[in-house]
């Protein structure tokens, strides 16, 4: 039963990232543009043999068919195919920048989850809840790539307590991380500050108090449990803010990473490496789907094997 | 008592904010009677002041006339891709919520995973895509905007698809199209211009940010992304040139995110 569940699970992440996979090779292939010139760069003078020489090499002149069957096999095979651009592996080019980015992701995530977390706990009574609610709105509104700018001017210009560019240590990585935080903050803060608003009215946070349970007890054993449930939902969209945060956030404070690899490809048609960053994000998100209804099953007992004594076992 | 006052005046600044903002991108000659484009090499790198009050950037450029001038690309870009979405989306919307239920469930399982990602992110899918320029900036925020316009129009139109006027239209033998268009369609649109009131504001980021990543127009076009990522190289010697392009951004992005919400809970008080 549960081996089941797990392999149903299995099939549905692989058909989501064959469809991500299929998707990016069809309309990849219905744009115009001769591959082959992108490769050679705008001002190179091949001679038509010679290009025909190469589409040849890459299977470009092959039956659409074929050319799909071949891309599906090789990724199977965990070959993404080689940049036109930088001649390397894409595996290659997204293994040698995937660390600077998960390090980013991971700070700007922590720091999210400490501002939030200050906002919708700590913080208390009308007056100021009402101030914090202003200020998300304000961090969610906000242009990440402005905040990033004004963070270097005052910070880095200005007082001068962090490197202008780069990404050397932790001083490197506090306004790039901070940067992409901010609106992610926001968004959570205004969901969990929700969440806990409702919880305490409901019954179980009298039965708590009248337990004696103080505030911080409260908030911490009960209320902020179920405020984690719809904050969680927004998993995928704090990831995604996480992803398209980096490549601003990398083009802003000079940083390497996959947002610098990402932009590079668009801007230069490179595309086997803009099908390699698609089909790479849709399993990062698949991953952090199982990650989510794992977590789910943590925080709430009620989801999971009581569903199936309820309904009755088929 | 105090906090309605501070909503009420927060909700008349923002107005106010929405409408200049409109005024400079259909009238900038009423703000600045100077050439955005106009290089100045005597006057490089000014601080704001009084010829200048936004200062002036590199060229000698005034960054006022530049960021006011602006206006009409970066709203026009986010007014139109709006637009487009809400239109292409009411009638994609619509359409899936009175399709067989197969079609209506293929369609909404494709929405739901697209709403799952913030625009931004989308957007710059379709920018990978379609390729860079200013166009497809418009197209690519369009594109992202879609998912949730037509996630709006599908359940509206299962709504007013079970109400009483339309079983009575029904049953009166109108054609089923007609049916669709003067009475769904309609019911549909009020909650879906709310949603279009806020989204203006987060479908010009999206622009604007597209465009800081030198995805969108070139140099010298005065749009506001460009603005400031023409600002970043500034930086260490004038915070002016980048600052000021987000001000403008951000107000209208809080100005359209304040007035949409109001709308908002005016729809739901008639609702209930």
């Amino acid at each position: 039963m549960v081996f089941r569940r797990i392999l149903a699970r299995l099939a549905g992440m692989l058909v989501v990232v064959w469809g991500a996979a299929t998707a990016a090779f069809l309309v990849l292939k219905l744009v115009p543009g001769d591959p082959v010139d992108v490769m050679l760069g705008v001002s190179a003078q091949a001679s038509p043999e010679l290009k025909q020489s190469i589409r040849a090499e890459l299977g470009l002149d092959q039956p659409l068919l074929v050319q799909y069957v071949s891309y599906l096999s090789r990724l199977v095979r965990g070959d993404f195919g080689t940049s036109y651009q930088l001649r390397l592996p894409v595996t290659d080019v997204i293994g040698q920048q995937l660390g600077y980015t998960l390090q980013l992701a991971a700070a700007s995530l922590a720091v999210a989850l400490v501002i939030a977390l200050v906002g919708a706990v700590v913080v208390h009574g009308r007056a100021a809840r009402g101030i914090v609610s202003v200020l998300e709105l304000l961090a969610i509104s906000s242009p990440p790539f402005w905040i990033g700018l004004v963070l270097l001017s005052v910070f880095a210009f200005g007082l001068g307590w962090f490197p202008v560019a780069g990404a050397d240590g932790i001083q490197g990585l506090l306004l790039p991380a901070l940067t992409i935080a901010l609106p992610v903050a926001g968004i959570l803060g205004q969901v969990l500050r929700t969440g806990l608003e409702d919880a305490e009215q409901q019954p179980f946070a009298t039965t708590a108090r009248a337990r004696g349970a103080g505030p911080a007890r409260l908030v911490l054993r009960h209320t902020l449990r179920h405020a984690a449930i719809p904050a969680l939902t927004l998993a995928g969209y704090i990831v995604g803010s996480l992803l398209g945060g980096a490549v601003i956030v990398e083009s802003v404070f000079a940083r390497p990473g996959l947002g610098r690899v990402a932009l590079a490809a668009i801007t230069n048609r490179d595309l086997p490496v803009v099908m390699g960053i698609i089909v790479f994000t849709a399993i990062v998100f698949v991953l952090v789907n199982l990650v989510v209804d794992l977590a789910y099953r943590a925080i709430d007992p009620r989801i999971g094997a009581p569903t199936v004594a309820i309904r009755g076992a088929r | 008592m105090r906090g309605r006052f501070a909503a009420r005046a927060g909700l008349v600044v923002a107005a106010l904010f929405l409408v200049a903002v409109t005024l400079m991108a259909v009238a900038p000659g009423l703000f600045t009677p100077l050439d955005p484009l106009a290089t100045d090499t005597d006057r490089v790198l000014q601080p704001p002041g009084w010829g200048h009050p936004f200062g002036t950037d590199q060229t000698g450029r005034d960054m006022f006339a530049r960021v006011v001038h602006g206006a009409s690309y970066s709203l026009g870009v986010g007014a139109g891709a709006t637009a487009a979405a809400l239109v292409i989306g009411v009638v994609a919307g619509t359409l899936v919520g009175l399709a067989p239920r197969i079609v209506d469930g293929v369609a909404m399982r494709g929405v739901e995973i697209l709403l799952a990602f913030p625009e931004f992110l989308i957007a710059l899918f379709a920018i990978a895509v379609l390729g860079p320029g200013p166009v497809n900036v418009a197209t690519a925020v369009g594109v992202a905007a879609l998912p949730a316009y037509i996630r709006v129009a599908r359940a509206e139109t299962l709504v007013v698809r079970r109400s009483g006027y339309v079983e009575a239209a029904r049953g009166l033998g109108v054609h089923p199209l007609r049916v669709a268009v003067s009475h769904v369609v309609p019911n549909t649109l009020r909650p879906l211009g709310v949603i279009a009131t806020i989204g203006i504001g987060t479908t010009i980021v999206a622009a604007a940010g597209l465009s800081f990543l030198g995805l969108g127009p070139q140099d010298p076009t005065p749009e506001w992304g460009l603005l400031l990522s023409g600002g970043r190289n500034l930086l260490a010697q004038a915070w002016w040139v980048a600052f000021f392009p987000g001000v403008l951004i951000t107000g209208t992005v809080v100005s359209a995110t304040v007035v949409g919400r109001r709308l908002r809970r005016a729809g739901e008080g008639r609702r209930s």
